[in-house]
């Protein structure tokens, strides 16, 4: 009876487990649980480990980068029974989050200061959220997945209704959390059809392990018209779409954007966009690949949609919150076209140009977010366009580094986002995607609109304050801000310009 | 790795079928309720209040009540969960060290992250019943 326990435990243990390969993100979980610990007997007064969190996220990142390039391009190795992969895109795309990371917390410390609220249980939750990011970025197994993708979900609830205080930090997390419920339902469902479906002894090709990615392919690959699998398809592509917030499943973004604290909107904006784009390259690519006949049509009218509604919407915005989350929704969409091109061509720089889009967004979004959290004033209210205006002669630092990011989220030729963009409409029109290649650059035309509308208030309307300046009753109040968070704001707006110069690392 | 019966699309028939209930009886009661429910013959801002003979409320509604109670009951479901956890790893316990793969270690590693939660709560004062 014993052995033959024994014996089934044996068969069943995941071959190739090495717990270093996920060193990184055991490490983020422990210091999590140190700053927890730090917090519960810190002493009323004395600092916590806000400042070494921050510094902690920023080492890993580069540390990650420098881990990347010591893989070989090309290669990649399996670990716990193929539940993980890694490869230099993998080790990069855990850089991205822990880099977003570390500005959302070095954000956070700016803000939650402002604000009189606890930064500890802030940065736990951060931590934890890039931990979860960062199994995303490897998974190749379903359980796995959700179990990653909910690590992070449940700390982001927290997180968006953190500012416990304001009713509409509260609004925004019951919204995002009953909304974003019922995509981990619909996702939840998918990944069981397709369990269902795939350990079906009856049906060709049935797998021994239908959660893991690549022998799915294979039997989805046999069974293509069957309901099961369609079905199940079809739900999975729901659960991602509205994490990456593609267009039936976009209603969630204006108020939970608005209502989030600055740097969780901006995690939620980057971060948490980016890993359901990486899912969705992933499972698109990977075990969804042979229903690319039913899927390609299907996600390319998902992104015409993306992109018309997104800048549409963003069109008569007043609040600038609303407006990176409503211009999000038309970026994602941009993204989408990439994705559909890789999944046309069935080859990986279109993968390769999403990637970096995403990371220009990163760039230009947090450098955004970062001017909007000095701005915001104290109780983080200071939210509508004229909010901006005469930003440029009230502090022409922030007003450049505005201008910059806005440059490079429109697409303008030095900045980064230029050529981010060129990159998915090649990829689009040698994919043969002529409409979806249409409809993109009819949306990059009208968001050029609202973004240089952003741009004229900060430059041309005349401060509030203005005639009273002159008068001199008011002194121009100089805008308070860190030196540090300046540093990392100029750093950010010199790799947009920079990587709109030179991206010959990439191997497109 | 896992024998699974043979199954076709027909034995997810039960499924379908609590699918379908669960729709049909949320939509229904909606329906049941707006057809025999009570009628407003003329809707204003009054027909919604509890009484709709035109006398001013007094007070909030939606009274505020502690959050002891869910304290309480999330801890529980934490705890709860926690042995529920454990047991079948005390049932195993033997069979998997028959087979070489650790147990102890991990299982221990799961109760400290949860005793990190437990003393947090305590320190936060989240426990404290009087005085808060």
């Amino acid at each position: 009876m014993l052995t033959q326990a024994a014996e089934t435990f044996r068969s069943l243990a995941p071959n190739g487990v090495d717990w270093s390969s996920i060193a990184p993100e055991i490490a983020l979980g422990v210091w999590a649980l140190y700053v927890l610990l730090r917090e519960a007997f810190r002493k009323p007064g004395s600092r916590g480990a806000a400042t070494f969190t921050t510094i902690f996220l920023l080492l890993f990142s580069l540390l990650c980068v420098r881990n990347a390039f010591a893989i070989p391009a090309g290669a990649s190795a399996s670990f716990f029974g193929g539940m993980i992969e890694q490869s230099r895109t993998t080790e990069l795309l855990r850089a991205f989050f822990l880099f977003s990371g570390f500005l959302t917390t070095l954000l956070g410390g700016t803000l939650l200061k402002k604000q009189g609220v606890p930064q500890a249980e802030f940065d736990v939750l951060i931590l934890l959220a890039t931990a979860g990011l960062m199994l995303l970025a490897q998974v190749r197994d379903f359980i796995l997945l959700f179990v990653a993708l909910e690590t992070m979900s449940i700390s982001m609830y927290v997180l968006v209704a953190y500012i416990r205080h304001s009713a509409s930090s509260l609004e925004a997390g019951i919204k995002y959390l009953t909304q974003s419920g019922l995509s981990s339902a619909l996702l939840l469902a998918g990944i069981a059809l397709l369990f269902g479906a795939a350990g079906n002894t009856a049906l060709p090709g049935a797998c021994a392990d239908p959660f893991s990615f690549r022998e799915l392919r294979v039997f989805i690959f046999l069974n293509q018209g069957n309901a099961f699998v369609l079905g199940g398809a079809a739900l999975v592509l729901c659960g991602l779409f509205f994490k990456i917030a593609a267009v039936p499943f976009q209603i969630w973004v204006g108020d939970v954007y608005q209502g989030a604290p600055t740097p969780v909107t901006a995690y939620l904006g980057v971060a948490s966009k980016a890993a359901g784009f990486v899912l969705l390259v992933n499972v698109v690519t990977g075990p969804l690949l042979p229903l690319r006949g039913v899927l390609l049509p299907l996600l390319s009218a998902v992104a015409i949609l993306t992109i018309l509604f997104g800048n549409l919407a963003a069109l008569g915005q007043q609040n600038v919150k609303r407006l990176m989350g409503l211009s999000g929704i038309a970026h994602a969409g941009y993204l989408l076209m990439g994705v559909c091109a890789a999944m046309a061509l069935n080859v990986d720089w279109p993968i390769v140009a999403v990637y970096f889009y995403l990371f220009t967004y990163l760039l230009a979004s947090y450098a955004i977010f970062g001017v909007m959290s000095v701005l915001s004033g104290e109780d983080d209210s200071a939210q509508t366009l004229n909010d901006y205006a005469g930003l440029m002669k009230r502090d022409s630092f922030l007003g450049g580094i505005l201008a910059v990011s806005l440059g490079s989220l429109a697409g303008i030729p030095p900045m980064a986002g230029f050529v981010a963009k060129l990159f998915l409409f090649i990829a689009a029109f040698t994919a043969h995607l002529y409409w979806l290649a249409a409809v993109g650059l009819f949306g990059v035309v009208v968001s050029i609109y609202y973004y240089f509308n952003w741009m004229r208030v900060a430059v041309f309307v005349p401060c509030k304050t203005e005639d009273e300046v002159e008068a001199g009753t008011l002194k121009a109040a100089p805008i308070a801000s860190g030196f540090w968070l300046r540093t990392v704001l100029t750093t950010l707006a010199l790799i947009t310009v920079c990587l709109g110069f030179w991206q010959g690392f990439l191997a497109l | 790795m896992i024998q699974q019966a043979a199954t076709t699309p027909e034995t997810f028939g039960p499924v379908l079928l609590q699918i379908v209930l669960a729709i049909a009886i949320a939509v229904g009661l909606i329906l049941l309720s707006n057809l025999l429910g009570q009628r407003v013959a003329k809707r204003s801002s009054f027909s919604h209040t509890p009484y709709e003979c035109g006398l001013p409320m007094t007070g909030n509604p939606h009274p505020r009540f502690g959050v002891k109670f869910f304290l309480t009951a999330m801890l529980f479901i934490l705890f709860d969960i926690e042995v529920v956890f454990l047991f079948p790893m005390a049932t195993v316990y033997r069979a998997l060290l028959a087979a070489g793969i650790p147990i102890l270690a991990p299982v221990l590693f799961f109760l400290a992250v949860l005793g990190v939660g437990l003393i947090y709560e305590i320190r936060k004062g989240a426990l404290k019943w009087e005085g808060r």
